[in-house]
């Protein structure tokens, strides 16, 4: 997708949506205290573009987001940082220690990293286990977004990503902060990952009956 | 802390982080295609390795870090 494209989606077209954070805002108060991961599924991308100007950085909350090392993360890359997102190259699964390593930095700084659980290439709307990591390594907790929109187009993308159309309400419902302790054993790490993908989807089947 | 006894509780983090024995460890064995660690354990190690050993990796460092004897050869010129 090109930026002249990509701008017109998060920018003239977006601001035509509502935004409705329907539920949760009481939890951006966990922002006070340090950073957070923020966390929703990959193909509300641009839906959460929204949320991130209007809510979070009206709000003065710093954000990082760590985006991939494609041609399409270039254009990310450009776009986060013209509206003020801090930025880390890489990815919190494949070949992205350093990325990783970055992301956690910024986070104990104080920074909040956005992440796509399930991105940059998927499998669609499974939680990685990284973001976990992160948030666990970190001692910060996981902020679970579920986000959805009344009117929408759906491109041929791998995760069907979803484009609002002029004028339609986006809806957020912000989830309690989860917490990803220390010194959790694999099996139990993979049980609080599972805890955070069924979450992450509950919200965003909620958030979807709302927006209808 | 001294050099052997940094070594010895980085082979302890390797081994509870990588489900092995800290006495079967090797200097040869790779941290990726020996013991599993993929980016999120290896950032689980790092931070680990940070905490215990009360010391600062640099991400240059780290990037050299592809080995059980890389760390121990790491720590020793600490």
């Amino acid at each position: 997708m090109g930026a002249p494209i990509v701008r017109l989606l998060t920018g003239s077209l977006g601001r035509s949506c509502r935004l409705d954070v329907a539920r949760g805002a009481e939890h951006f108060a966990g922002f006070e205290e340090g950073g957070m991961v923020i966390s929703f599924w990959h193909d509300r991308s641009i839906l959460a573009a929204q949320v991130l100007r209007h809510e979070l950085m009206r709000r003065g909350i710093d954000l990082t987001l760590l985006v991939s090392q494609s041609r399409d993360g270039e254009l990310m890359d450009r776009l986060a940082r013209g509206w003020g997102i801090a930025t880390v190259r890489g990815s919190a699964s494949r070949g992205g220690t350093s990325g990783l390593r970055k992301i956690y930095r910024r986070l104990r700084a104080g920074s909040s990293p956005v992440m796509t659980p399930d991105g940059p290439r998927g499998p669609k709307n499974v939680f990685k286990i990284g973001v976990a990591v992160l948030s666990q390594m970190a001692e910060r907790p996981v902020l679970p977004m579920g986000i959805a929109v009344s009117r929408s187009w759906k491109l041929r993308s791998w995760d069907q990503l979803l484009v609002p159309k002029p004028f339609a309400r986006v809806v957020v419902l912000v989830g309690e902060p989860v917490t990803v302790p220390r010194g959790l054993d694999d099996d139990e790490l993979e049980a609080m990952r599972i805890r955070l993908e069924t979450t992450l989807d509950a919200l965003t089947h909620e958030a979807e009956r709302s927006a209808r | 802390m001294d050099k052997n006894e940094m070594q010895r509780q980085a082979r302890a983090v390797i081994a509870e982080l990588s489900d092995h024995e800290a006495s079967n460890l090797e200097p040869s064995m790779d941290l990726v295609a020996d013991l599993g660690f993929d980016s999120p354990k290896a950032l689980q190690l790092l931070v680990t390795l940070e905490e215990r050993l009360d010391i600062e990796i640099s991400d240059d460092d780290a990037a050299k870090l592809d080995s059980v004897g890389d760390i121990d050869a790491y720590l020793a010129a600490l």
